[in-house]
């Protein structure tokens, strides 16, 4: 890293600005603004005090520069809003009139004193003056600082590669930067390769996941399945993460024969079906699954040696161990996506009764290549269900009275599962019109467009909607002949109804998923109370990470459909690729500094920084501050023992000055 | 509009016909049973809910939902005034007042018209008017002179109700 030469300025009589501003009646309306920049002209080394309507306006504006020329001043004190609103149009205004920008200090007088004493005037004009004393005090203090500049490494890590990562994937790809694409099953598409048929155009899911392999022919993009990151190092533009692979054992020579699999002996519940039947320890994931290889399930495969005999291509290896990579990348793109919702034993009388299904179960089932070939049917018996029940808000919005016994609940909306269920209802209606559909339901949430013509479609056809309430949630029991009962109370007529049905549906709805926890854990990204990743801003930056150079996309930071998926990924991709279209990127040097002299290398710092930005220099015996990954936090500037370490900007004379200007006021009071 | 009987829960005996929805749906004037979302908008501007709350025609298009075959068939269908403010203030075209027809029109197929529907349409046979006026108004019109009322002309429509067997519908002799 290239530090930017530091100005060396000579020691120079400060001569401070100071600018009161009356924020409309924000702050006059409350403190006496004349009163503060009558006091500010006695401080000591202020050689000018103005007031003005709205300082952040032009003429305000003009009037601080203007004044820097007529006043020569070299430090400026701005006595307004909170810095958060306005530091960094004061510090471009400086800046334009010659002065380093970090020549500046604001007291904040109107969130911190005009707002909340606005009942009582004449102390929060005190209490103006007070930090207008303070600030100047700092200000005399304070030193011009370079911004630095720190490389890029000019490719991009992607993990998961469902819709959201595929499409982030392609997206900087595109772009001409290479992305490693990673993800920790044996095929990709995620959820997607699971469904059906996709609201709201009822347009194939096969189709969609055909265009996602597609995207993938990009050279620039490198896949890897199997595979998670195991260690992610480094800051924005610099990161190196480790790639641990799992081994497929079976290598790209298969010709999907298929033989391997008919005489293996072991036979295991097929996730990928949602366990609605089985497959064996040497499996292909799903006819149409990308990559087109077979793969061993080491969990179950009991290396018996049966597949060996038989595979004439000799292309499976049961001996592969998994293999370790290290890439160096610029920014990151988590895609991690969700899981489905798993009802508890019980729940709706799910796993108790046979017939009780979620909707992926459902997808599934109603799939061409699922595991009845398309066929809708009872678990129980196989036959044709004639009435089928979806009951909706299963796992979404549940209310704590209901569940005080569970830890997590889920009180989100996951968003799909409405226009999921009334989507499948559909299906099921049109082509079997004679068959009994019932939709239980909370509230109907079809918000995208094209979903509320779903829904009224659905109605028109002749599906049932009748809606329960948030207390009272609709129970399951069978009776003497074993028929399925479904018991609600009609929240909007206060009835109760019994439906006999043979099949139910629980419109399921979204949960983090558990591969996030780890990732969350490598990357030190924070969640959100709902168990999903944590954004930097809901509205204005839903696709950022608190730690930069890690981006968000898809079902990760909350449950959302397709469209919003592709949505975020794009954006996400377009973040991402920011800083490697750069090439270089200039950062604050407002961070922690060492001075080597007076560190005693008691390592102290290196443990409590939050960021990793302190590491060990074990032949000096001191330590060193990566200024890219610095925060400012100043933890370390508190733990040092013997004040070794700084936090430019923030330095302790500078701090000490601004109470000793508060004390001096109370001892005058 | 009764709060009470908004809140009150009460559990109905009676066993859910499911089937009614899809016979009100396939009956004439009755499609827009299907595009109900139960928002309520059609009692909130109902004249007749104003005025009485054992007519609520939210409620009705639910009873209808969720099969209270009884209820619909009762009374309840025949307060409609056939204003069809309904039909203009619902936000899905759900067409309530119309499907308040389709479900007279099963009612009365059923043999569930009110003896004063009744009575009305006895009015409408013999008289030509649904209703006459009473004594006491025939009195004050002496009274004032004016001159006495002359029955309708009922022939035609007379053949026209017998034709369609409406004197048969209400049991008129």
């Amino acid at each position: 890293m290239k530090k930017a030469k530091e100005k060396k300025e000579e020691k120079e009589e400060p001569r401070i600005g100071v600018f009161t501003c009356y924020c409309g009646s924000n702050i006059a309306g409350v403190v006496d603004c004349e009163k503060v920049r009558e006091y500010a002209e006695k401080l000591p080394h202020v050689v000018c005090s103005k007031t003005n309507m709205y300082m952040c306006s032009d003429p305000g504006r003009n009037l601080i520069k203007e004044s820097i020329k007529e006043y020569d001043l070299n430090r400026v004190v701005v006595a307004s809003c909170s810095p958060r609103m306005h530091e960094p149009t004061f510090k471009r205004v400086i800046e334009e009139a010659g002065l380093n920008p970090y020549l500046f200090e604001m007291a904040n007088i109107r969130e911190h004193d005009s707002w909340v004493h606005s009942k009582s005037p004449h102390e929060a004009t005190e209490k103006a003056n007070d930090l207008v004393k303070m600030a100047v005090a700092k200000a005399a203090l304070l030193e011009p600082l370079e911004k630095i500049e720190s490389p890029v490494t000019q490719s991009a890590l992607v993990i998961g590669a469902g819709t959201a990562g595929i499409t982030a994937a392609y997206d900087i790809a595109e772009s001409g930067f290479p992305v490693f694409l990673i993800e920790k099953e044996f095929y990709i598409g995620g959820k997607l390769a699971q469904l059906n048929k996709v609201f709201p155009h009822e347009k194939s899911a096969l189709d969609l996941h055909g265009e996602l392999v597609n995207k993938l022919s990009n050279p620039k993009i490198q896949l890897f399945t199997g595979s998670t990151v195991s260690h992610v190092t480094g800051y924005i533009g610099n990161f190196q993460a480790t790639i641990v692979t799992q081994p497929r054992c079976v290598d790209e020579s298969c010709n999907l024969c298929g033989e391997c699999s008919k005489v293996c002996l072991v036979s295991v519940p097929n996730e990928f079906n949602q366990n609605l039947d089985t497959r064996k320890a040497i499996y292909l994931p799903f006819p149409e699954c990308f990559p087109q290889q077979y793969v061993i399930d080491f969990d179950n495969c009991t290396k018996c040696g049966e597949c060996l005999k038989v595979c004439d291509k000799n292309c499976i290896h049961l001996e592969d161990e998994p293999t370790e990579r290290e890439v160096n990348i610029g920014t990151i793109v988590v895609a991690t996506g969700f899981d489905t919702y798993n009802p508890d034993p019980g729940e709706f009388g799910y796993a108790t009764f046979e017939d009780v299904i979620t909707s992926m179960q459902l997808e599934r089932m109603m799939n061409p290549n699922g595991p009845t070939r398309g066929k809708l049917i009872n678990p129980s018996n196989f036959a044709s269900p004639n009435t089928v029940v979806f009951i909706s808000c299963v796992g979404s919005r549940q209310s704590p009275e209901l569940f005080p016994e569970k830890e997590q609940i889920n009180q989100y909306c996951s968003r799909t599962c409405c226009s999921l269920m009334i989507k499948d209802a559909s299906l099921i209606k049109e082509k079997f019109p004679e068959k009994e559909i019932f939709v239980l339901y909370r509230d109907i949430r079809t918000f995208g467009k094209g979903q509320e013509k779903l829904y009224r479609k659905c109605r028109e056809l002749g599906v049932n909607f009748v809606r329960y309430g948030e207390k009272e949630l609709p129970k399951i029991v069978s009776d003497e002949h074993g028929n399925l009962i479904v018991g609600v109370k009609d929240h909007l007529f206060n009835v109760f109804m019994e439906i006999q049905t043979d099949l139910v549906v629980l419109a399921t709805g979204a949960v983090p998923a558990a591969y996030m926890e780890d990732v969350c854990s490598i990357l030190r990204l924070s969640k959100s109370p709902d168990g999903f990743l944590q954004e930097a801003h809901p509205k204005l930056a839903p696709f950022d990470t608190f730690s930069e150079g890690i981006y968000i996309a898809g079902a990760a930071q909350g449950p959302k459909d397709l469209t919003d998926t592709s949505n975020q990924a794009s954006a996400a991709a377009s973040r991402a690729t920011i800083p490697l279209a750069k090439g270089k990127l200039l950062m604050d040097l407002v961070t922690a500094k060492v001075n080597e002299d007076l560190c005693i290398g008691c390592f102290k710092c290196v443990e409590v920084c939050p960021y990793q930005a302190i590491e060990k220099d074990e032949v000096k015996g001191k330590v060193n501050v990566i200024d890219a990954k610095c925060k400012a936090c100043g933890i370390c500037s508190g733990k040092c023992p013997v004040g070794a370490i700084q936090l430019r900007h923030f330095k302790d004379d500078q701090i000490i000055n601004m109470i000793d200007g508060l004390l001096a006021v109370l001892e005058r009071g | 509009m009764s709060k009470s009987e908004d809140t009150e829960s009460r559990t109905h005996d009676s066993s859910h016909d499911t089937k009614l929805m899809h016979i009100v749906a396939h009956t004439p004037r009755g499609k827009g049973i299907l595009d109900c979302i139960q928002c309520g908008r059609c009692t909130s501007s109902c004249p007749m809910a104003r005025q009485t709350s054992r007519y609520n025609p939210r409620r009705l298009m639910e009873m209808i939902t969720i099969g209270l075959k009884e209820e619909v068939l009762s009374n309840t269908p025949w307060y409609c005034l056939s204003c069809f403010t309904c039909v203009d203030k619902c936000p899905q075209g759900a067409d309530v007042g119309e499907v308040i027809f389709a479900i007279r029109n099963i009612a009365a197929r059923e043999g569930h018209i009110p003896p004063g529907i009744k009575a009305q349409g006895g009015n409408i046979i013999d008289t030509g008017k649904i209703s006459n006026p009473t004594k006491s108004i025939l009195k004050q019109r002496q009274e004032m002179g004016l001159p006495e009322i002359e029955p309708s002309d009922t022939e035609e429509l007379l053949k026209i109700l017998r034709k369609t067997g409406f004197d048969k519908i209400i049991g008129h002799k």
